[in-house]
């Protein structure tokens, strides 16, 4: 009786016993109170009915029995003889029916009738024969009427006071369950309703409670909160229902789990494939940028040899026609393009040493004014060939350093032949300064130019390797966009750096601040942009250094 | 005497070819960036261009594309003479509109032959557009 469909059979039984225990009441009152009145009508009712007709014919034979006594007539007497034999009919019917209604109340009520009939009898016959005889009437037979008379009048008594009495048993005999029905019902549905209490409470114990708790549950399991589910060891309906949300949470977590897993996974695949996607896109980004290099070299190193091969070719043709007038004018073109030539070359190297990291500094004593003289000699020609001046100031304590002065020549040519190269008629004034900083001297030297001047936005890109490319669509100037970015390096490498002030249509101011005494530093970690080119630049396909080759 | 348009930013380069060209007896006209190079080729109507391809201004490339796309220079032939000589080079000049490629540095015979040979079928088929 654990289960709910139990509790609930044993509530409905009680129910319907206690509803048949009512019902089996009423029927056996109403079958009892059925049975008093059926008596009553069937038996009490016909009897008294007999006797009343009885007594009737009998007190009419008495009052008869007594005119004749007074008046001694015949007739009278005759009348007399007709009720008794009317109440001797009557008497037969009750004494067969008081035979059947087996009632010793009945059987006294008749037997004494039937004594009183018999002297009544007894008394006509002794009265008859008393006329026959002419005599006076007896006082006897007076006497006896008298006496009959009032025996008569107590039967009649007895008769009222026997059925009194018998309706009033059996009335009480009827009514007794009807009251005990009307007793019993108010205390039996007050049962049922107490019992209605009590199994609804019971089942909001067992079923609603239990219920309500478990649909919490759920609602927690649907929320996620899969630890909120707990077993039972309940047997009922309820514990199978809380078993199995207990059994679904945990398969939710372990589906959960396996799901986690499988987001890690996919995650993870997602982060190689990235990964992967990068590495591609670096590897493409830096076959691009090698392909741009190689072009961008190929260009650069055929434009003076373009002017070269021209102007060989162009001097041939003339001396066949014995044409002299522009030969020097066209051997010294081929003097600046071979020049050109050989500074990118030197340009390619540099950068190709530091790219491979066996750039070496070699730090020896240099000469400021002997520099400025080598530099200046070297960048004449394009000073020329665009309408400018140099100015050259020094300071008087600028006098030497102890530095890589191949290195420091290569920056400061590049510096001064940019200037010359975005410059028209114009003047570029190089100044060399000294000063001391705490316990370092400092070399400065600044290359102004009154030329076109850098746009601010190019002015990041300035001294990044290969920033010409870019522009590679719209160029006005030749040059790799290399030598910037490699004076900034060597400078580097010196200990100091290059800087720049620009303004578009005023002119631009780099300048390069090193260290009168340099330090032989260790070859720095290749910086980014070497390391993003690296790969491009050192694929095996035979084309890693094509361009020292070349050189 | 055919006319040949120069168009070339580098002073030395453009003072080679005119030079050398001039040798060869053709007459020649230059420019020193694209936007002037269709002002001329429209106004002079050389017989062919011979163009550099990295030019200030508006470039080779461009400046190509917009003479094809021009009717009344569409028909005038164009070698591109460019430094940037790596492949690819060739199918990008030649998908601007140029007839021809060459590159720096200048081989004289191979640029003569090239010339003489547009210079020849353009006149073939002028005569046919004439007889037609």
């Amino acid at each position: 009786m654990r289960t709910i469909t139990g509790k609930v059979a044993v509530g409905v039984s009680i129910f319907l016993v206690l509803l048949s225990m009512i019902a089996f009441q009423a029927i056996y009152g109403v079958s009892i109170t059925a049975t008093s009145v059926r008596y009553l009508a069937r038996t009490a009712l016909p009897l008294s009915a007999l006797y009343e007709r009885f007594d009737l014919q009998l007190s009419r034979t008495v009052t008869h029995l007594t005119e004749t006594l007074y008046t001694r007539s015949p007739a009278t007497l005759t009348e007399a003889g007709q009720h008794t034999a009317d109440a001797r009919q009557t008497l037969a019917a009750l004494e067969q029916a008081s035979a059947t209604a087996n009632d010793p109340t009945f059987a006294q009520l008749t037997a004494a009738r039937r004594d009183l009939f018999i002297r009544v009898e007894r008394l006509q016959s002794q009265i008859a024969s008393e006329r026959m005889t002419q005599g006076s009437s007896s006082t006897t037979s007076t006497a006896e009427l008298v006496q009959i008379e009032t025996a008569l009048d107590q039967l009649i008594d007895l008769r009222h006071a026997a059925l009194t009495q018998l309706i009033d048993q059996k009335s009480a005999e009827a009514e007794t369950p009807v009251q005990a029905a009307l007793l019993a019902a108010p205390l039996g549905f007050l049962a049922i309703g107490l019992m209605a209490i009590v199994m609804v409470w019971v089942l909001h114990r067992s079923i609603v409670r239990p219920v309500r708790a478990l649909a919490h549950m759920a609602t927690a399991i649907g929320e996620g909160q899969l630890d909120q589910a707990t077993t039972t060891n309940r047997n009922d309906e309820i514990g199978m229902l809380q078993r199995a949300l207990h059994q679904t949470a945990a398969n939710l977590r372990e589906r959960e789990l396996a799901i986690t897993t499988r987001a890690q996974q996919i995650m993870e695949h997602q982060r190689v494939e990235l990964a992967l996607i990068q590495a591609r896109d670096t590897a493409e980004a830096a076959n691009r940028a090698k392909n741009a290099i190689l072009s961008m070299m190929s260009h650069e190193l055929r434009t003076p040899l373009t002017a070269i091969i021209g102007f060989s070719q162009l001097i041939e043709q003339l001396a066949k026609a014995g044409d002299y007038r522009t030969i020097i004018d066209d051997i010294g073109h081929i003097q600046t393009a071979g020049r050109r030539l050989m500074a990118l070359i030197n340009d390619i190297l540099t950068f190709s040493q530091i790219e491979a990291g066996k750039f070496k500094l070699s730090i020896e004593y240099l000469s400021i004014v002997g520099l400025v003289h080598d530099v200046t000699t070297k960048v004449i020609p394009l000073l020329e060939q665009g309408s400018n001046t140099l100015s050259i100031a020094r300071h008087d304590q600028a006098i030497h350093m102890y530095t890589d002065g191949a290195r420091v020549h290569q920056a400061l040519l590049n510096l001064l032949n940019n200037a010359a190269k975005f410059t028209e008629a114009g003047t570029i004034t190089l100044t060399i300064t000294q000063e001391q900083i705490a316990d370092t001297t400092w070399m400065n030297f600044r290359v102004a130019d009154n030329g076109i001047g850098i746009a601010p936005d190019k002015m990041q890109k300035l001294f990044k390797p290969f920033s010409q490319i870019d522009d590679s669509d719209n160029r006005r100037y030749g040059g790799t966009g290399l030598s910037l970015a490699l004076s900034q390096r060597i400078c580097q490498l010196l200990g100091g750096e290059i800087t720049v002030e620009s303004e578009i249509g005023v002119g631009s101011v780099f300048t390069m601040r090193l260290p009168a005494t340099a330090e032989q530093l260790h070859m720095p970690s290749s910086s980014s942009y070497v390391e993003a080119y690296r790969p491009a630049l050192s694929a095996p396909n035979g084309e890693t250094h094509a361009y020292n080759t070349h050189c | 005497m055919p006319t040949i348009l120069i168009v070339e930013d580098d002073a030395a380069t453009l003072e080679i070819l005119e030079r050398l060209l001039a040798i060869y007896s053709y007459e020649i006209i230059t420019a020193d960036d694209g936007m002037k190079a269709i002002a001329l080729a429209r106004t002079a109507q050389p017989d062919l261009i011979i163009m550099d391809m990295g030019l200030p201004v508006l470039n080779g490339w461009q400046a190509t594309y917009r003479l094809k796309a021009m009717p009344i220079t569409k028909h005038i032939p164009i070698i591109a003479l460019t430094a940037y000589a790596l492949t690819g080079e060739r199918l990008r000049c030649i998908a601007a509109g140029c007839d021809d490629y060459d590159t720096k540095p200048i081989s004289m015979e191979r640029l003569i032959a090239k010339i003489e040979f547009l210079l020849k079928r353009s006149s073939n088929t002028d005569s046919v557009r004439t007889s037609a």
